[in-house]
């Protein structure tokens, strides 16, 4: 019988009934408990109003700033909750509060009729000078578009948590912001803005949600 | 028969793990968060449920794909242990399910369809169905 080279013969037989079972039940045990945790997520913190901050309407910060940060957003878009719970919040704190960012936030509700409202009702907080307690409430009880969650009711009740006066109701429900709202869009759209978030700082536009390092390597040689 | 079956397994796990790491990746650097009325994968990373508990699901997906790619790489030589077979067979289910859980949110409730998530999606579920062609054509121990 000849020699030739040595062949490990494969294996016959494959995993056993038990041994599939076995890992069938921890696949299903590690799916179930990945989507329990994914579905415990505690919801986003309340903004505190950093110190040190003017804000008159939709501006904060001071006139006489160096930068000036235009936004474009709508209140049901994702991203611009990613960019308001995050980079803006440091923003407030490091660049706005030091008087060196003045930020203007502008209206492009475009998702839906609950954009609209949510933007009526931001506006109408204003009128009390709560503009932005209003709008990061809004950004943190942001859920999916047009689902209730911005219904004129629960804007109402959003607003009797920040404790302001029945005058919002009568602003919201009699639509006193709808018409600058629409305008706000419009001129956006005529600016050149399609998605949301875009930003003009300091005229030079640009589009997506930006993290607080990017605004930074942008921000700080116009402070110089 | 086999082999062809091992060498589509290991081309559907390397397709499978550089999709997720260009998610991964996007996720990561912010590169696409824009929303654009229709949606789409703007909308889907950008959602909540683009993370599990701090996890991006990105990220959980290219952990899934590296570990097969490396399975259904030892899984080329003609001797390879069956509990491969049987891990290949768990990590596959697992992801399977996982996929078609994140494919019914996008349906029913982030009302977007991301293109590249259907892509991985379907990579997992033809990895699984290789799985099961491949056990099937092995006797029981």
């Amino acid at each position: 019988m000849p020699h030739g080279p040595r062949i490990i013969p494969p294996s016959r037989t494959g995993p056993s009934a038990l041994q599939l079972g076995i890992a069938a039940t921890i696949a299903i045990i590690v799916v179930g408990a990945l989507i329990f945790l994914g579905n415990v997520q505690p919801p986003a913190p309340p903004v505190a109003a950093a110190p040190g901050i003017t804000s008159s309407a939709n501006v904060m910060g001071t006139s006489s700033a160096p930068v000036t940060i235009e936004e474009w957003a709508d209140f049901q878009c994702p991203a611009c909750r990613a960019f308001a719970t995050g980079a803006e919040r440091q923003l407030r704190t490091a660049y706005v509060a030091t008087g060196k960012v003045r930020f203007v936030f502008h209206h492009l509700a475009f998702i839906g009729p609950e954009s609209t409202w949510a933007a009526e009702a931001a506006e109408c907080a204003g009128e009390e000078g709560r503009f932005f307690d209003f709008h990061d409430k809004l950004f943190a009880l942001q859920r999916e578009e047009n689902t209730g969650a911005f219904t004129k009711l629960n804007l109402q009740k959003i607003a009797r948590d920040l404790g302001l006066s029945t005058g919002f109701d009568v602003c919201l429900t009699g639509d006193r912001f709808a018409q600058r709202i629409r305008a706000d869009t419009e001129a956006g759209q005529q600016k050149g803005v399609s998605a949301t978030p875009t930003f003009f700082i300091n005229g030079r536009k640009i589009e997506g949600s930006l993290s607080f390092e990017q605004l930074g390597t942008i921000i700080d040689p116009l402070i110089k | 028969m086999a082999a062809r079956g091992r060498l589509t397994a290991l081309a559907l796990a390397v397709l499978g793990s550089t999709i997720s790491a260009y998610l991964t990746w996007v996720h990561y650097s912010g590169q696409l968060a824009l929303c654009r009325g229709a949606g789409g994968c703007e909308t889907v990373q950008a959602s909540r449920y683009a993370e599990l508990a701090g996890w991006p699901v990105a990220l959980l997906g290219l952990i899934a794909f590296l570990a097969v790619t490396i399975l259904a790489t030892l899984r080329l030589r003609a001797d390879a242990p069956p509990w491969m077979l049987t891990a290949l067979f768990g990590i596959t289910l697992a992801g399977t399910i996982f996929a078609a859980y994140l494919t019914g949110l996008e349906v029913f409730v982030i009302h977007a369809i991301c293109p590249w998530c259907v892509a991985v999606d379907s990579a997992m579920a033809a990895l699984f169905v290789v799985a099961l062609l491949e056990l099937r054509a092995t006797p029981r121990a």
